[in-house]
């Protein structure tokens, strides 16, 4: 068993369980394994009871009338049609654009990074003399989240300028636009773009140029992102938990929600190559610094 | 194979990244959970394919490249690929020739598409590669091999796609200012004349987007002395001017192109003398206009395209000026085209095409009086074209499988199927094999099934049958770090090549001797392997190509012995002309704000029709500094200064050769972006 799913089969059953339905309550996956099924099991472990599974590459889902609320791991599975008038959760669906008027009853998603305004507040720290930040995005889903990022720069004194690329391909060309412009590039999850390529690419702009790339996963700041703030599989699986025991009792739910804890990486070779030192809080918090 | 998928690739893309030592599971997690998310976010048909995963055998010049080799022109661009060579007649320059098939005076075995949209002569067949300018070229897309269930007719042994420029992402503009000075530029005898200029404006936006480009290109060769069929020696000075403008838009669903070009160039006479035809200007004009509505159905994708492609081209045919050619036509195409997701991995793609083609005239008249002369029995030709195809494709992580017809009715000249299977394995990012099998056709031109002039020169065979091609080839490609190498082994099989003859021949019951005629030739195949690699980075790029084929003589046939000066006959075939070898190879190097760049090309030794012609080989060398919104380029061309000969092979009478370029030449250019 992979080392992260096995710790969430061991942790969250020691995790508080929030009251919940489980009879009421299904899951539909985009896969059963890897990320979906971790998540999926940090959500069960936290919600306190057997949750029925979909696995939606091997069969379509035959929901019961009695399930009210259902949460989805992927974008697959987020993106396949359900009955109305069942409470949805999203989780870990990057690119989902979700239509709210299209559905009658409640759809709340878990966002796969934290709040903006703390992503950027970290980088500040990182970077206190940030003014330009441009963040590089694809996929639809990111499209709603452009103007709100803008605003928070403003409120924070740094210009941010969201900046959609066509597809993998157009990461150059962009990043030659960025020259002279930004001071700092941020990546959200975005599957169009976040290639092992891409972030080869990002690492060679970055550190040739001197502007730091920063990411939002572990994962990209093992690639040469200097830093991500960012949120794992199992944490957003807890939160997914949350808000359905939140749903389940008629609470009040936001239409995202951002998981509670979040993770600081740190990659020490990019911060030697862009000349950066990382404060020592910065380093106190960081959950973990690549060498 | 959706048609604007195929080629849509970038180099950079393709170079793998460096994998990390010991990957751990939670890093392959995440890049597996980004790979699902991906391929679910995605819809097939929008899906950039990579040269590694692509089902064909293709590469591309990107804009890097263009502007760090100093490439003048989109001929001089392609000119350094594996696989391909920019030949000239004694009649036409700038034709594009793949894997060594040749074309005469008319290059109408190779498809030439702007932005995906095809441009041919309705009359004669040939596209232009000099309908757009370099500097609003962002890419130059190349297929080799026969791509008929693709692209239809004309696409023969190969298609070669110019996209032009645009902004690099949304709200962004791009403007740029261009313009170059030339030794001997513009053909009309000056020392430093204007060689280059042109504008672009390109914006887009969110849901819109425009670009808009003027280019005026002018080369002229340094003069050279050459000997005609008469024997006669004279300097001769070749020039090649184009201009073109180029505008494409979109909003929405729609998108629209629209290019209007005119080029000039002389050339060696119309029968290789120098008293027909020779230092007087042979003008190109065409004028294309295509709309593209995009359904965007939820089923998956469908596309109509509507163009109308009209051209001209006139041209001198004695040494007064006196009597020209007016060659004229148009075509009219309706493509209706789909892809719709079948599940597990399977998808469908089919379409229909219907094209309508007038060739309205080729009339030769007395220039200073525009009385007609002749008409070469080639007024108001007109022919029709419809086709169907349809492709069943198949994706998974690892493979990708693709097999499909293209079912073509042409009112002149018959039916045709053609038909491809692709295979390909992927092993990673940046390691796959492919396997391929591909037919193709090209149904014969107005002017190769009807042409006759007065005095008869050449005569056009109403019987002719479309020519056929079928290719198997095997590709490996490879890339680790900064290097990415492509290898190729092909056979490829040609039928009823349409070729230019010399002999005797009956038309309408008039028996012609000794004449030139248009033929179907026997079957005949060539074979032969590829090479290519490339080193990307920061700073240094190089690339090196090199071929061998090996072609058969199955459509070798006699050349009569002309009846001049002793010379004797002899016997000729396509794969004679060709060389078995060829080289070519670049290297550039950033230095701070400046750059160097230098390339090499040859050809290895080959034949004419009774003679050996020696190894000929090319370079190129350039600087250039760059910073800020300004570059500005020095390159010498053929730096030896030497005359690089390549044999007459349409004609094959007197004249043994004809020069690819015939002295040194400096060029000097300037970008300012805005």
């Amino acid at each position: 068993m992979k080392p992260a799913l096995l710790s969430a089969f061991l942790l969250f059953p020691a995790a508080p369980a929030y009251p919940a339905a489980p009879e009421n309550t299904a899951a539909v996956l985009s896969l059963d394994s890897g990320a979906y099924l971790e998540a999926f099991s940090a959500f069960q472990a936290a919600y306190g009871g057997e949750v029925v599974r979909y696995d939606l590459s091997r069969q379509k889902p035959v929901i019961d009338e009695k399930v009210k609320l259902l949460v989805t791991f992927g974008g697959k599975a987020a993106g396949y049609s359900y009955p109305a008038g069942i409470n949805i959760i999203y989780c870990l669906a990057p690119g989902l654009s979700v239509k709210p008027a299209a559905r009658e009853a409640r759809e709340v998603r878990i966002a796969l990074t934290p709040a903006f305004p703390a992503t950027l507040a970290k980088i500040r720290r990182i970077q206190p003399g940030l003014k330009h930040l441009r963040i590089l995005w694809s996929a639809p889903g990111y499209a709603p989240y452009e103007q709100a990022a803008m605003e928070e720069g403003a409120r924070q004194g740094v210009q941010v300028t969201p900046f959609r690329l066509e597809g993998p391909d157009s990461l150059p060309g962009a990043l030659r636009g960025a020259l002279g412009e930004a001071d700092a590039l941020w990546l959200p999850p975005d599957p169009l773009i976040v290639t092992k390529e891409n972030l080869r690419i990002l690492r060679e702009f970055s550190w040739d140029n001197n502007i730091p790339f920063y990411g939002s996963t572990k994962s990209m700041t093992r690639e040469g992102a200097l830093a991500s703030f960012g949120i794992s599989f199992a944490e957003i699986g807890k939160a997914a938990a949350r808000a359905a025991a939140a749903l389940d009792r008629g609470e009040a739910v936001p239409g995202t929600v951002y998981p509670e804890r979040t993770e600081l990486t740190l990659n020490a070779a990019a911060a030697k190559k862009l000349g950066i030192e990382f404060p020592g809080p910065v380093l106190d918090e960081a959950g973990y610094l690549f060498p | 194979m959706n048609k604007k998928l195929i080629f849509s690739l970038a180099f950079i893309a393709a170079l793998p990244a460096p994998r990390p030592a010991a990957a751990q599971d939670e890093s392959s997690e995440f890049w597996s959970f980004m790979a699902e998310e991906a391929s679910n976010l995605t819809v097939a048909a929008d899906k950039p394919e990579t040269v590694f995963d692509s089902v064909s055998n293709v590469t591309v010049i990107d804009r890097t490249m263009i502007e760090r080799y100093n490439f003048a022109s989109v001929a001089d661009a392609l000119e350094t690929l594996p696989g391909m060579m920019v030949l000239r007649t004694y009649l036409l320059h700038n034709l594009p020739t793949i894997r060594g098939a040749l074309q005469e005076h008319y290059a109408d075995k190779v498809l030439v598409m702007i932005n995906n949209v095809p441009m041919w002569n309705a009359v004669t067949g040939e596209g232009d590669l000099d309908r757009v300018g370099i500097d609003a070229v962002e890419r130059i897309e190349v297929l080799l091999g026969p791509a008929s269930v693709l692209y239809g007719s004309n696409a023969l042994t190969g298609a070669i796609n110019i996209v032009l420029r645009e902004p690099a992402g949304e709200n962004k503009s791009l403007g740029l200012l261009s313009g170059g000075l030339g030794s001997a530029a513009g053909g009309y005898g000056g020392n430093a004349d204007v060689s280059r200029a042109g504008g672009l404006y390109a914006w887009k936006g969110k849901k819109a987007s425009y670009t808009l480009a003027a280019d005026s290109y002018n080369r002229a060769q340094p003069m050279f002395r050459f000997r005609d069929e008469a024997r006669a020696a004279n300097a001769v000075k070749e020039y090649l001017n184009a201009r073109s403008f180029n505008f494409t838009g979109s909003r929405g669903n729609d998108t629209v192109l629209v290019n209007v070009s005119r080029g000039e160039q002389n050339f060696l006479g119309n029968t290789i003398t120098l008293a027909s035809g020779e230092l007087f200007s042979q003008v190109r004009e065409a004028a294309l206009a295509s709309y593209l509505h995009d359904f965007a159905p939820g089923w998956g994708d469908l596309k109509y395209t509507v163009t109308y492609d009209w051209q001209r081209r006139n041209i001198p045919r004695d040494a007064n000026d006196n009597v020209r050619s007016d060659i004229e036509g148009a075509r009219f195409v309706n493509t209706l085209s789909g892809r719709r997701k079948l599940g597990k991995g399977f998808y469908l793609e089919g379409g229909g095409t219907h094209e309508y083609r007038h060739a309205r005239s080729y009339l030769n008249y007395y220039s200073n009086t525009d009385v007609p002369v002749w008409d070469n029995s080639l007024r108001d030709r007109v022919s029709a074209e419809s086709s169907a195809h349809s492709q069943l494709g198949y994706e998974s992580g690892d493979w990708k499988l693709l097999a499909g017809s293209r079912y073509t009715h042409n009112t002149g000249a018959g039916d045709n199927l053609s038909s491809r299977v692709s295979a390909v394995r992927l092993f990673d990012e940046g390691h796959s094999l492919k396997a391929m099998f591909s037919q193709s056709f090209r149904s014969p031109t107005p002017f190769e099934r009807f042409f006759k002039p007065a005095p008869v020169t050449v005569v056009g065979n109403p019987g002719l049958k479309p020519e056929k091609a079928e290719t198997f080839e095997l590709s490996c490609l490879a890339s680790g770090g900064r290097f990415f190498g492509h290898f190729t082994a092909y056979h490829t099989r040609y039928r009823d090549s349409i070729f230019r003859n010399l002999g005797n021949f009956t038309r309408d019951g008039t028996v012609y001797t000794n004449i030139n005629f248009y033929a179907n030739a026997p079957a005949y195949s060539s074979s032969g392997v590829e090479l290519e690699g490339r080193y990307e980075s920061r700073r240094t790029r190089a690339f090196a190509a090199a071929t061998f084929l090996r072609g058969s003589r199955g459509d070798e046939h006699t050349i009569p012995a002309p009846g001049v000066f002793g010379l004797t006959g002899g016997s000729s075939w396509n794969f004679k002309y060709v060389p078995a070898y060829t080289v070519s190879a670049g290297f550039s190097r950033d230095i701070g704000n400046f750059y160097v760049s230098s390339r090499v090309t040859g050809y290895g030794r080959n034949r004419s029709l009774r003679g050996d012609i020696g190894s000929q080989f090319w370079a190129d060398a350039g600087a250039g500094y760059k910073k800020g919104a300004v570059r500005h380029a020095l390159a010498v061309r053929n730096l030896t200064g030497r005359a690089v000969m390549f044999p007459e092979y349409v004609r094959q009478r007197v004249v043994e050769t004809v020069p690819l370029y015939t002295g040194r030449r400096l060029e000097y250019n300037f970008e300012y972006r805005f």
